[in-house]
């Protein structure tokens, strides 16, 4: 008796231990196609997110890229811009790649140089577009015949005039550097603290700063890099960083002001011309309706030099865990309707050419200015040295607070910036 | 009793070694290997340290360094005792007033770092405004984009966020000074000011070290939130510490090994500070006991 039940016993415990296993196998099979579905997760960080202009094309794209692609999901991780660059190239290099990364001109060549991204020709060719089809910067995703990336939008450089502030001077739009100053000289009321231009005047993060000033040595032709070589002490540069100490030295632009105390003064119609790429349309639009309707957009032309333009870059990072569906959605990005939708929700040029909607024109004059340049400027990284663009700017803004905070003449610094930028390219 | 020993000392240890101890060897071999941010970096042992030495801007770091903590320990000790005797006299809303004090600590070191970037604005901060109504326009002064300002306008702003800290240690140790003492010295004729030199100043000996050391050790090593987002270090390095510098090295210039070989200076630095303080306390506590 006892024999029988402890083998009923047994036959209950087999069975039940039976049971659990096939229920065991059916959540592992129904958990290994979950898991599939959710690996085709694309990890796609970026400070874009929550930007209200970019972060709204991206929402719109990511819930129509999820809807025609059923078991694809994005994941839109926030990360603020501060942090994403270092946290960005900590994660690469340590094999904890996203699937999509965002980049600025001189850390995308770093990328590329350092052989962390994949090349993206097949997925290119086969959706058929060819470098030629991209703007201009899309030259720095190019290595030795491959694309590593493709240039998500990008913002040109150019003057941002309040003409009703100049009109009211009697002043007409600035074509040249001695019109340029009498704007600059005549608007300037301290009474008021109205300027008549702002431009970065204060010490801390280089790369912020560079961005601010090198549209205005980029006018006058002056080139820190040109070819891979340094080129810091031509006429050219000395005329650029002369003119900068000046306007600063006279007290003729907001000094020890950051540019998000400068911004909102010219959205505010405290300062009449501001150097920018077009989102600053769209701010100003968001901000000041008034002042927004008294812009003005024009090249700013101080000498005989080309425009610069700051690009974001999408690229596939080599380990990345979703390489395929990540290069489909960077060739939806691609598509003719997405491109045109860039522009549309962001008041920024898309990488590809001439995808600049007429409607947008006819509405927003000021842009055309922006489409204009959008062909042909070039980038802000130093020419065939973007790899080092971080150090390289870092080394130039050493210089700049130097010229302009500690009295150093011009001609000394030119001399003294090409001289480190020699020995810094020297030692590489 | 060796099992409690290791169950109730046993998380603290492991708590120590995931956050201190790892940390500080990982930065010390990251330290001894080459300046890159690809994986396995070559050995190439004290070579870092003697670059960083024999840098150019080496001495003025380590200048800037100094001065910045000397002036925090310096200020917070003379402030903090001045606001002590005033707060340790009894008058009506002294608890609102030694409240006050304490709104300092309080603040967020960002939030106040902002808010100081612009009151100490050229152009258009309130500091300036005051200045040119009280001057009929004719003072302007230029606290962050010219050196030594930079560096002066930082170093006011931690000692206004460290003065609380200064100000009650400063009050406990009024505090215990025996009112004995004080009334022997008035019997003896003292003044004022008699009464401060040979009653109050010896008997805040010992919370001055204390103070001193604490001070040294946290500024020294700490010297970053509000330099890097005032100043970024300049005008042209002016306000630049060893901490900042380590920073600036690993996460613009992607500089790894450089930055570890500052962040191993830095800590051996505030090493010798905390050895000092642990030797004060140890001959304090010998004394009392």
């Amino acid at each position: 008796m006892t024999y029988i039940h402890t083998k009923n016993t047994n036959s209950r415990t087999a069975s039940i231990i039976g049971s659990c296993l096939r229920t065991a196998a059916v959540i592992s099979i129904l958990g290994l196609a979950v898991g599939g579905v959710q690996a085709q997760q694309i990890d796609y960080p970026s400070y874009h997110w929550k930007e209200p202009t970019y972060g709204a094309f991206l929402k719109e794209l990511k819930t129509d890229f999820e809807s025609k692609n059923p078991g694809v999901t994005i994941k839109d991780t926030f990360v603020p811009y501060t942090s994403y660059v270092d946290q960005m190239y900590i994660d690469i290099t340590a094999g904890n790649a996203p699937d999509i990364l965002t980049s600025l001109d001189p850390d995308f060549k770093r990328y590329i140089d350092a052989d962390l991204l994949e090349p993206l020709d097949a997925y290119l060719e086969a959706a058929g577009y060819s470098i030629d089809d991209f703007i201009a910067p899309a030259q720095l995703a190019v290595k030795d015949g491959h694309i590593y990336g493709i240039p998500f939008l990008t913002n040109p450089r150019a003057l941002f005039v309040n003409k009703k502030m100049l009109d009211k001077a009697g002043l007409p739009l600035p074509t040249n550097l001695e019109e340029f100053n009498k704007v600059v000289s005549a608007l300037r009321d301290p009474s008021t603290q109205t300027f008549g231009v702002a431009i970065s005047a204060q010490s801390g993060a280089p790369g912020m700063q560079f961005l601010e000033y090198a549209p205005y040595f980029a006018s006058f032709g002056a080139k820190f890099f040109t070819e891979g070589k340094p080129t810091a002490d031509t006429p050219e540069m000395i005329k650029a960083l002369t003119f900068y100490k000046d306007i600063v030295d006279q007290g003729l632009v907001p000094k020890g002001a950051k540019f998000d105390i400068y911004r909102p003064m010219f959205m505010n119609g405290k300062i009449a011309m501001y150097v920018a790429g077009p989102f600053m349309g769209a701010l100003t639009q968001s901000t000041n309706a008034e002042t927004y309707s008294d812009l003005v957009t024009i090249p700013l032309q101080l000498g005989g030099g080309k425009p610069l333009t700051v690009t974001n870059y999408l690229a596939i990072p080599k380990n990345a865990k979703n390489k395929d569906a990540s290069a489909k959605l960077l060739m939806t990005i691609l598509q003719d309707d997405w491109q045109k939708r860039i522009v549309a929700l962001t008041n920024t040029i898309p990488g590809r050419k001439g995808m600049v909607p007429d409607s947008i024109l006819a509405e927003n004059a000021w842009f055309k200015t922006f489409a204009e340049l959008g062909d042909s400027a070039t980038s802000y990284a130093p020419e065939g040295a973007e790899q080092y663009g971080s150090d390289i700017i870092n080394i130039i803004g050493g210089h700049i607070e130097r010229m302009l905070f500690t009295g150093v003449p011009a001609e000394q610094v030119s001399t003294e910036m090409q001289a480190d930028l020699v020995k810094f390219i020297e030692s590489k | 009793m060796n099992r409690h020993l290791v169950l109730f000392l046993g998380p603290c240890v492991a708590a120590l070694m995931a956050f201190f101890i790892v940390p500080v060897w990982q930065t010390f071999v990251m330290s001894v290997h080459a300046d890159t941010m690809a994986p396995n970096p070559a050995y190439v042992g004290l070579a870092n340290y003697i670059a960083v030495a024999s840098d150019r801007n080496f001495v003025r770091l380590m200048t800037t360094s100094v001065l910045y903590t000397a002036g925090n320990v310096i200020f917070v000790w003379l402030i903090g005792l001045g606001i002590a005797l005033l707060l340790n006299r009894n008058f009506v809303g002294r608890g609102l007033v030694r409240a006050a004090f304490i709104v300092p600590w309080a603040t967020p070191y960002v939030a106040a770092s902002l808010i100081f970037s612009l009151m100490f604005n050229y152009d258009v901060g309130i500091l300036n405004y005051l200045l040119g109504l009280l001057s009929y326009g004719q003072l302007r002064i230029d606290y962050l984009t010219s050196c030594p300002n930079a560096l002066i306008s930082l170093t006011g702003i931690s000692v206004w966020k460290l003065l609380p800290l200064g100000i009650v240690m400063m009050l406990t140790g009024l505090q215990s000074i025996p009112e004995t003492q004080y009334e022997a010295a008035r019997v003896d004729g003292a003044t004022g000011l008699q009464r401060f030199w040979f009653v109050t100043l010896p008997g805040l000996r010992s919370t001055t070290i204390t103070l001193t050391l604490l001070m040294m050790i946290w500024c020294f090593g700490r010297s970053f939130t509000a330099i890097y987002l005032l100043t970024g270090g300049g005008p042209a390095g002016c306000s630049e510490t060893l901490v900042l510098k380590s920073y600036l090295q690993m996460f613009q210039l992607f500089k790894p090994a450089t930055a570890a070989t500052l962040g191993v200076g830095v800590l051996l630095i505030s090493l010798v500070f905390a050895i000092a303080y642990i030797m004060v306390l140890a001959v304090g506590s010998r004394k009392n006991g």
